[in-house]
């Protein structure tokens, strides 16, 4: 049989208007992980198998290259990974004995860049994006239209990226076609 | 001659742009920077409508948005939009506008009797007279909507686009007067994000109509552009804040392009709706001038003092060549020397006799006669004032006295005073106060609601000046950037001189006595001149003893017009206070509510309209659907395909079809949008013990287990099977439209009564993509795809394998709903596209048939499982459902399971879930079609069940039905009766609910 292809919702779809550019990321290795992170059973399983610490503000993310990790709750982040997914998770479970979850294909991760992106994220979400109050670094779980997101601020010049369900990425993109037009 | 009320020189109009517009049929010209009211002042129209239920000319009375007047239907088609303000609409080339509530023409108007017989449609007629009998209501409505109503709504869909966004700030300041322009200056020089929003074109409130007024306008300008280079300063003109809810929330509408006319608006949309979270609010909403309530004040040129004065400097307008000025109080004698400066011939009529030496020396500057302690009595002319009489007024205010005097005039220019705009501070929870200085309410900062902070600055606070409205925003600007951290600077504020004249010592006098008592006479002192409401109306109602001014509003309409009672509101409070021997505060207000000014459903909806306005979820397969014909159903917000008809087949063919495959090949079903849920953790296996209602102790690894899940009431709520992956760790699916609110039942339980759990709940459900083979073939069709050993001994029955499948990892569970040889096999969704195409090509040899939702209905109802939602409504228990097989007899506790006992749960007859076969296989019942005790000749008859799933069964070779009948379970092998809507009945025999393989043979082969 042939190599099967790996598909992403939208098919590395793209937007390219004045002043706005969105592009649908490769497939990308996901696990949701779930835990004490104040614990050091915790940081240790971070430690060997993505070489992070466990310390990280609420809202906030970080990357080391290889993988990058996001707070969701207090209990709860989500890695984006280039190692395996189901080996990292079901490494987590033996080590630690909590949750851990490949969500690999539960979503899809959209690059947002340009001048217009603030005002074409805040046309579907109920969040303050503006500099001073979500700072490059940190993320946040809201909505787009009726679509739950995570959002996340990757550069001042602006980038953000929006992780939305593989159900509702095409809702989401054409949501964002939409009013890339308005503002 | 054109334009003949045009003055040759002044306002802010460009009378180098001529404008065209239509108005009635009639074409007239403007300049850009009109309104319509003001253009068609300036052709010396003053006629712009009829009033809503007497049908008496009106015409514009303001020059704002508080207008009830002039509404007319502007454009046409699916343009048109009714109820629109002359006083708003800005004028562009080729406006075409009709006037309201007039046939078959403005000039002459049938229903203008009304005013003649107006002794028999006092307020609350239509409630006293068309109540009875009830069932006549229905169409009295009819006509009575038709003869009141206002515009007409357009039929076609909406042409425009809409924009819907959210802004967060730290300052937002409504109104764009002096006050908020002060306000928002002092707040962003401390580095505040602000927001100032006016419903205006211009910045700049109550100051642009005044005449020219150096110092303060060059304040303003100068403001402003400094406001416009800050970035942390969003300026929206043509925005007016329409809703203040909880926690500092405020809906705003900008016009984008209205201004622009129909289509003309090219990519942008026609309107936004902002939807604003602000840490603190500066109101400086300014205010609205009062009317005086005199006999027949609603002719056509009687209009507020402050419109009057707007016309003539904003727009270059004079109303009327001979005005008449009529007054409680001294702001109107501003609008006097402005219009004797415009070259009209002005009398001043003060219903106070203490005028001060300054003003009266002005006047007489300017030639303007004053009549000091005069009112004004009556109105002649109907279409149009044409002169009025005044009379001297008793010591008392009560009565007029002595000799009358007429006075020719084209425009009374009347001033009762202000109110000031509490509207926003209302909404925002605050409560007010009673001024009787100003007479009027402001809002009362001490009982301002504390979730919402906001501060009122200027006009709308009761203070009128110029200067005070300046320091006052100021002061609200800095307050407000100081409650958010931010330094504010009031010494950016230039101190500047303005000269104008303030309102001065009022004296109130709500309502305006002539020679005859209110009511009696034919003239009509009308306060609500939208809902046609008199001074008279209001005595009525205390006659007939509504007391409470809730009950005054809702009995004489009076405040309730698209107009919100702006101008009426306080006449209205003070003339029943005055009846009832009571203080103004004494009555006290009715209730503010958004929206402040009408707005269309288009911008609430922004663009989240058609395609946008629901997901339309897709499993990674739809695209292979699609290419392969389906036609897709919504099943919760998903598309899923819903039978796939070959050329030539219709629904029933194809479904017929596909139902035969599966039993007698193999089809394959996209199972992809059941819901998903991992649950991991020590104590999963309690949560299963506490959400279904059966025993998953013991459930070995690998295994699946389906379970029904009760609510509290012990009511079926969702089905699904799930299985055990590790020792704490499950797969848990759930119904495609439950999917969420199972996820909220479980996290809901975990966070509030079992948080020392340690549980962890993870929606995947689009993690898998899921294909379902059914069928004798789906073993050997497997077989070709995967390393899984696909033996009967090796992977029986309600198991789970995992192993690769079309080269992919897969995990396959075998279990069934359609009682056939099953297997579903879930992927990565990334390769679900993969699997389709893998499954279709190794098909062929075995006739794999895609089937749908429809024919898997039928598959699963020859088998009697049921669908929840649709063979249960939230009202049956499993024992309603004949599965008392699924409900533990040991186990203490489960949710749902004390309500099992309650007497109504308990007791007998309630309906239980059945077979049908109807005496004629080829009748196939109506889904909700009634089992009747008895058959009678006509409804109602008494019901003792119903049909809740009804299908042609190839595989039975007849039709079947799965119902809910009273006492079903201990009914089977007698006859029942089906009575149908067209009168003819079915016999139908009760049976169990399994109508194919009876033994289970199938599944498990």
């Amino acid at each position: 049989m042939d190599n099967p292809v790996i598909a992403t919702p939208l098919n590395a779809a793209k937007i390219d208007t004045d002043g706005l550019t969105v592009a649908e990321l490769g497939h990308t290795s996901k696990v949701n992980l779930r835990g004490d992170f104040s614990s050091s059973t915790v940081n240790n399983a971070l430690t060997t198998l993505l070489g992070m610490e466990s310390t990280l503000a609420p809202n906030a993310f970080v990357s080391n290259g290889a993988s990058t990790l996001f707070w969701l709750g207090p209990n709860e982040r989500l890695i984006y990974t280039d190692s395996d997914p189901e080996t990292i998770a079901s490494q987590w479970r033996d080590q630690v004995g909590t949750g851990a979850v490949d969500v690999s294909d539960y979503s899809t991760v959209l690059r947002l860049s340009g001048p217009k992106v603030r005002d074409v994220i805040v046309s579907g979400a109920p969040f303050d994006v503006h500099p001073d109050e979500f700072k490059v670094g940190q993320c946040a779980q809201t909505r787009f239209g009726n679509a739950s997101i995570l959002l996340s601020n990757h550069a001042e010049t602006p980038v953000f990226q929006m992780q939305v369900r593989w159900s509702f990425a095409e809702y989401a993109f054409e949501y964002i076609k939409r009013v890339a037009n308005y503002v | 001659m054109s334009q003949p009320q045009r003055l040759s020189a002044g306002g802010s109009i460009d009378r180098s742009k001529l404008l065209s517009f239509m108005f009635d049929g009639r074409q007239y010209t403007g300049y850009q920077g009109d309104t319509l009211a003001s253009a068609l002042l300036a052709n010396g129209v003053r006629l712009m409508g009829r009033s809503f239920k007497y049908h008496r000319p009106r015409g514009a009375i303001a020059a704002g948005s508080e207008e009830p007047n002039a509404l007319v239907q502007l454009e046409t088609g699916a343009y048109t939009e009714p109820n629109t303000r002359a006083t708003c609409i800005e004028l562009y080339d080729g406006l075409v506008a009709k006037s309201q509530n007039r046939w078959p023409n403005l000039e002459f108007d049938v229903g203008a009797v009304n005013s003649l017989v107006a002794r028999f449609l006092p307020a609350g007629f239509y409630y006293k007279t068309f109540m009875w009998p009830a069932s006549m209501w229905m169409t009295y409505e009819k006509f009575i909507r038709k003869a009141a109503g206002l515009g007409v709504s357009p039929v076609d869909d909406d042409p425009d686009v809409y924009h819907g966004t959210y802004a967060h700030c730290d300052v937002l300041v409504i109104g764009g007067g002096p006050a908020g322009i002060a306000a928002a200056t002092a707040a962003a020089n401390g580095g505040a994000r602000i927001i100032l929003l006016d419903e205006g074109n211009d910045f700049g409130g109550g100051l642009l109509g005044t005449s020219d007024n150096a110092a303060s306008t060059s304040y303003i300008d100068g403001a402003l552009q400094v406001l416009e280079q800050n970035d942390n300063v969003r300026l929206l003109s043509r925005t007016t804040a329409t809703g203040y809810y909880d926690y500092n929330y405020i809906t705003a509408l900008e016009k984008v392009t209205d201004h622009l006319g129909p289509a003309n608006g090219g990519d942008a949309p026609r309107q936004r709706f902002w939807k604003i979270r602000a840490k603190q609010v500066v109101i400086a909403a300014g205010s609205i001038e009062r009317p005086l309530i005199f006999a027949d004040n609603d002719r056509p040129g009687v209009m507020l003092a402050n419109a009057v004065g707007t016309y003539i400097n904003r727009y270059g307008v004079l109303p009327g060549n001979d005005v008449v000025v009529f007054t409680n109080n001294d702001s109107a004698y501003q609008v006097a020397l402005d219009a004797a400066a415009a070259g009209a011939t002005v009398t001043t009529v003060d219903t106070r006799r203490n005028v001060s030496s300054e003003l009266k020396s002005k006047l007489e500057q300017n030639n303007i006669r004053l009549f000091e302690g005069h009112a004004i009595s009556s109105v002649q002319g109907s279409k149009g004032v044409e002169s009025v009489r005044i009379m001297q007024l008793s010591e008392d205010g009560e009565s007029v006295q002595g000799q009358a005097w007429e006075i020719v005039c084209t425009c009374v220019a009347t001033s009762g005073g202000w109110t000031p705009s509490c509207h926003m501070f209302s909404q925002s929870g605050g409560k007010l106060k009673y001024d009787e200085s100003i007479a009027g309410f402001i809002p009362d900062p001490s009982k301002a609601k504390v979730s919402s902070p906001n501060f009122s600055a200027g006009a709308c606070n009761g203070s009128f000046t110029t200067h005070a409205c300046i320091e006052q925003g100021i002061a609200a600007g800095a307050k407000a950037a100081a409650a958010v951290g931010k330094t504010a600077s009031a010494s950016s504020v230039n101190a500047f001189a303005v000269s104008e004249i303030a309102q001065g010592a009022i004296a109130p006098l709500w309502l305006v006595p002539t020679v005859h008592p209110v009511g009696e006479g034919k003239a009509k002192h009308f306060h609500d001149f939208q809902n046609d409401v008199t001074a008279a109306d209001i005595h009525l109602a205390a006659r007939e003893g509504f007391v409470s001014v809730e009950h005054l509003k809702r009995y004489t309409t009076t405040g309730m017009a698209t107009d919100q009672g702006k101008t009426s509101n306080l006449n209205a409070l003070a003339i029943m206070a005055n009846i009832q021997g009571v203080s103004i505060p004494e009555v006290g207000t009715t209730t503010f509510r958004p929206p402040y000014t009408p707005l269309t459903f288009g911008a609430v909806g922004g663009q989240e309209s058609r395609e946008l306005f629901i997901q339309e979820r897709k499993t990674p397969m739809h695209e292979h659907h699609v290419a392969n014909g389906a036609v897709f159903e919504d099943v919760g917000d998903w598309k899923r395909p819903w039978y796939f008809p070959q050329a030539g087949e219709d629904m029933h063919a194809a479904v017929q079809r596909e139902t035969l495959a599966v039993r007698e090949s193999v089809g394959m079903l996209d199972a992809s949008t059941l819901g998903k849920i991992d649950i991991q953790g020590k104590d999963a296996v309690k949560l299963l013990e506490m959400v279904y209602t059966n025993n998953w102790q013991k459930l070995a690894i690998g295994s699946c287990r389906y379970g029904l899940m009760l609510n509290e009431h012990g009511m079926i709520f969702d089905d699904g099977v799930t299985t055990r992956l590790g020792e704490n760790h499950f797969h848990m699916t759930t119904t495609t439209g439950g999917a969420a609110r199972v996820m909220s039942w479980l996290e809901e339980w975990l966070q509030t009564e079992w948080p020392e759990w340690e549980v962890y709940c993870t929606s995947v459900t689009e993690q898998w993509a899921v294909m379902a083979i059914n069928g004798p073939n789906a073993r050997d069709l497997l077989q070709e795809l995967t390393d899984i050993d696909v033996s009967k001994e090796s992977f029986p029955f309600m198991t789970m394998r995992e192993g690769s499948v079309a080269g992919v990892p897969a995990r396959v569970y075998r279990i069934s709903f359609t009682g056939e040889l099953s297997y579903e096999i879930n992927v990565p969704a990334r390769y679900g596209r993969h699997l389709i195409e893998a499954l279709t090509e190794a098909g062929k040899k075995y006739d794999l048939v895609p089937y749908g939702t429809e024919a898997m209905h039928v598959l699963r109802a020859e088998k009697g499982f049921i669908i929840v939602g649709q063979d249960t409504d939230g009202t049956v228990t499993p024992h309603d459902m004949d599965m008392d097989w699924i409900v533990s007899k040991t186990k203490e506790e489960y949710l749902g399971n004390r309500a099992q006992v309650r007497v109504d749960t308990k007791r007998d007859k309630r309906p239980q879930l059945i077979g049908l076969l109807t005496e004629d296989p080829t009748v196939v019942l109506p889904e909700g079609a009634h089992i009747v005790a008895e058959v009678l000749d006509k409804p109602p008859m008494p019901t003792i069940g119903h049909v809740t799933s009804s299908y042609m069964s190839p595989n039975a070779g007849r039709s079947i039905a799965l119902a809910v009948l009273q006492d079903g379970i201990n009914r089977k092998g007698e006859t029942v009766s089906l009575a149908m809507m067209d009168g003819s009945v079915h016999q139908a025999l009760v049976t169990d609910t399994v109508f194919v393989d009876k033994e289970g043979v199938r599944v498990r082969g």
